[in-house]
């Protein structure tokens, strides 16, 4: 064997570049669909890529706390558990397990100053044992990907229709989370748990942080608040209605009337607006529907998570009284006893007397 | 090391790569049954690097000096951002692969049967989880001394994987085409037809567990209490009352079609396919869709794959398979 090693060429491609590349490309698909959420969504995610980059140029030190190989060792088993969770089938962050989701991402902050960065940090920053440690984590750590990735793909694909379902709902799902821990964190996790207990004798002096290590932390913060602001707003934020009514134009002894209202819940622009938009006629006898309050009409956009149709419902009652009711109910991702009921209604008289709207 | 010089070594893992291109790209459609060529060139790439490497990537510990167990775990954490690049290549691939079959070759469906990755994409990444690494270490080589021919046929040994996988792969070829995967609606949100309820059908036959080739049948059913009948189909023949009833059926291939899944064909080349539809006197509906799979370059095995759909007038499922 020889001892003389090319290197390959070092591809210019960090995470946080390829993270604000993908958004980018978000942005620009947001900006020629007009979607005002997927703008925000973008700017988040450029955000998030912005802070990685942050967080990555501020030099880290594991510190006394963190040196303990026992205190490591409990991270590196909280996230392993974490992980599972979410490979067993948990729903992806904007579903049941965001609590659990923000948890992974703050333990892989604290992971990286655990291990001082150590698994992605340039050559020229670590020393001869780190370099060592980390490519041997990182063998260690392929191969357990390999062999989890490889076996539970192939035997999936090839086993049966039923975990071939399961193969197609995990590419989707909590188990890609799973993967993507694995794949980008696992060598420091392995270097977080392989290390040595740190000398004991070392001091660690405590120090004022600099302000980069403040506008990092603050960075960090913002990006795990901003997901639980969006997802508890809906239950927390007055809900915004707007409503308007003009006649229009009914065959030979009809009226018609068109009926739009909308309410929004959750921050503006990145809520889930639910809407109304409907022509209601009447004869005399009876109100009756034109258009647009049937069951299909019955559809929220810009849906987050936790949102359940209560109710569709249209009748006319015995006296000729148009009724029409939309409920929907929004959960708390966070809590999920946390709960608002959001309903619109139209009730037409059959003399064209609007009793209520919306 | 081997006698191959580096040049040529480098040039392997290239071919190696170009290889693994073609099986995440969404062009060609389809590999017309070139799949396992495909495959097996690349088994082949796979263990001349190898042997050119001295399988280091898969060497104990314990038989490796200091600069050698340094240069195998180097190459392993180069291979974790290859992996992590192929994988985004692959999801990019798949995302490009998505909107060919949608926009270009037929949708889904009311109710489609998953397909992850296909195997294309599984024969993808598991050469990719498998052996970067060692394509890691073969492009770092520098140019080496010659090994003696003995020493290269001892690390050509794994070779005998070709007719391995060649073995099974005939082997799981040879079994009948038992999976078969049904999926239905009844009454669908997908189709309304005044006066009659109506279902949505999905079915997936195939044959080589995935590494062969799958007939699926999409169909729409309705039935009004006197017949059954396909929705969606002109092709089909088409009960007259039907067509006296809601005037001539139009072609909706998202809730019925007949033609061949070209996506389908990596691994095996299917011909032939047809379906017939026959009312019988009680209005029972028989739908049967045939098609004929050729697997080896020259039709080596051949298999007639069939789906079976019997609605009765009221709507109830005979049998579908």
């Amino acid at each position: 064997m020889s001892a003389n090693v090319a290197r390959l060429p070092r591809v210019a491609v960090s995470l946080p570049a390829l993270i604000a590349t993908i958004a980018i490309a978000l942005l620009v698909i947001a900006w020629l669909s007009g979607a005002q959420s997927s703008i925000l969504t973008a700017a988040y995610v450029i955000f998030v890529a912005l802070t990685i980059r942050v967080v990555r140029s501020v030099p880290v030190s594991a510190g006394a706390w963190l040196s303990r190989r026992l205190v490591r060792r409990t991270l590196v088993a909280g996230i392993a558990l974490i992980s599972l969770d979410f490979a067993a089938g948990r729903g992806l962050p904007f579903d049941s397990g965001l609590v659990l989701f923000l948890a992974l991402v703050a333990g892989d902050v604290v992971l990286g100053r655990a291990t001082s960065r150590m698994a992605s940090a340039k050559d020229e920053f670590v020393d001869e044992r780190q370099e060592a440690l980390r490519n041997r984590a990182s063998r260690l750590a392929y191969g357990m990907v390999a062999a989890a990735t490889g076996v539970i793909v192939f035997g999936a694909y090839v086993t049966g229709p039923a975990t071939r379902a399961w193969l197609d709902g995990a590419l989707h799902g909590g188990p890609m989370i799973a993967f993507a821990q694995l794949l980008l964190f696992l060598p420091a996790m392995l270097i977080a748990w392989l290390e040595p207990e740190a000398p004991t004798d070392e001091p660690f002096p405590a120090r004022r942080w600099t302000a980069p290590e403040r506008l990092a932390a603050a960075m960090v913060g913002i990006a795990l608040i901003v997901p639980i602001v969006f997802l508890v707003s809906p239950v927390i934020l007055p809900v915004r209605s707007t409503a308007f009514q003009r006649p229009e134009s009914a065959p030979a002894g009809e009226t018609c009337r068109y009926f739009d209202a909308t309410r929004e819940v959750g921050l503006p622009g990145a809520g889930t607006t639910l809407r109304l938009s409907a022509v209601a006629c009447w004869n005399g006898k009876t109100a009756f529907e034109e258009w647009g309050l049937n069951d299909s009409d019955c559809l929220p956009s810009g849906v987050i998570a936790g949102v359940t149709r209560l109710r569709c419902s249209r009748s006319v009652d015995a006296d000729g009284t148009l009724h029409f009711i939309y409920a929907t109910r929004f959960q708390s991702a966070l809590i999920p006893t946390v709960t608002r009921d959001v309903v619109m209604t139209l009730v037409l008289a059959k003399d064209g007397r609007v009793v209520q709207f919306p | 090391m081997s006698g191959l010089p580096r040049i040529r070594t480098r040039h392997l893992v290239l071919l190696m790569a170009l290889a693994w291109a073609i099986l995440i790209s969404p062009y060609p459609l389809s590999l017309h049954g070139w799949g396992i060529v495909v495959t097996l060139v690349l088994i082949g790439l796979d263990v001349a690097l190898g042997a050119r490497t001295g399988w280091l990537a898969f060497a104990r510990s314990s038989g490796l000096d200091e600069r050698e167990a340094a240069l195998r775990n180097r190459a392993y954490r180069t291979a974790f951002r290859v992996v992590i690049g192929g994988i985004l290549l692959m999801a990019l691939g798949a995302y490009l692969s998505s909107l060919r079959t949608f926009f270009l070759l037929d949708s889904p469906g009311p109710l489609p049967i998953p397909d992850p990755l296909g195997p294309r994409g599984i024969v993808a990444l598991l050469e990719l989880l498998a052996l970067a690494p060692t394509a890691v270490i073969a492009w770092r080589q520098p140019d080496s001394e010659r090994t003696s021919a003995a020493a290269w046929l001892g690390r050509a040994m794994p070779a005998l994987a070709i007719p391995l996988v060649v073995g099974v792969w005939v082997l799981a070829l040879s079994a009948p085409p038992a999976l078969a995967v049904t999926r239905s609606q009844v009454p669908t949100t997908s189709l309304e037809v005044s006066g009659a309820t109506c279902g949505a059908f999905s079915a997936l036959r195939e044959v080589g567990y995935g590494f062969g080739a799958g007939m699926r049948m999409r169909a729409a059913v309705c039935w009004d209490g006197k017949q059954a009948w396909i929705f969606g189909d002109p092709a089909l023949r088409e009960p007259a009352f039907v067509g006296n009833l809601f005037g001539p059926t139009p072609s909706d291939p998202y809730l019925t079609t007949c033609a061949v899944a070209v996506d389908a064909q990596d691994f095996a080349v299917v011909s032939g396919k047809r379906c017939t539809e026959s009312i019988d006197a009680n209005g029972t509906m028989h739908y049967v869709a045939q098609e004929q799979v050729s697997i080896g370059l020259r039709g080596l095995l051949q298999h007639q794959l069939r789906i079976d759909l019997v609605v009765t007038r009221d709507g109830r499922v005979i049998n579908f398979g």
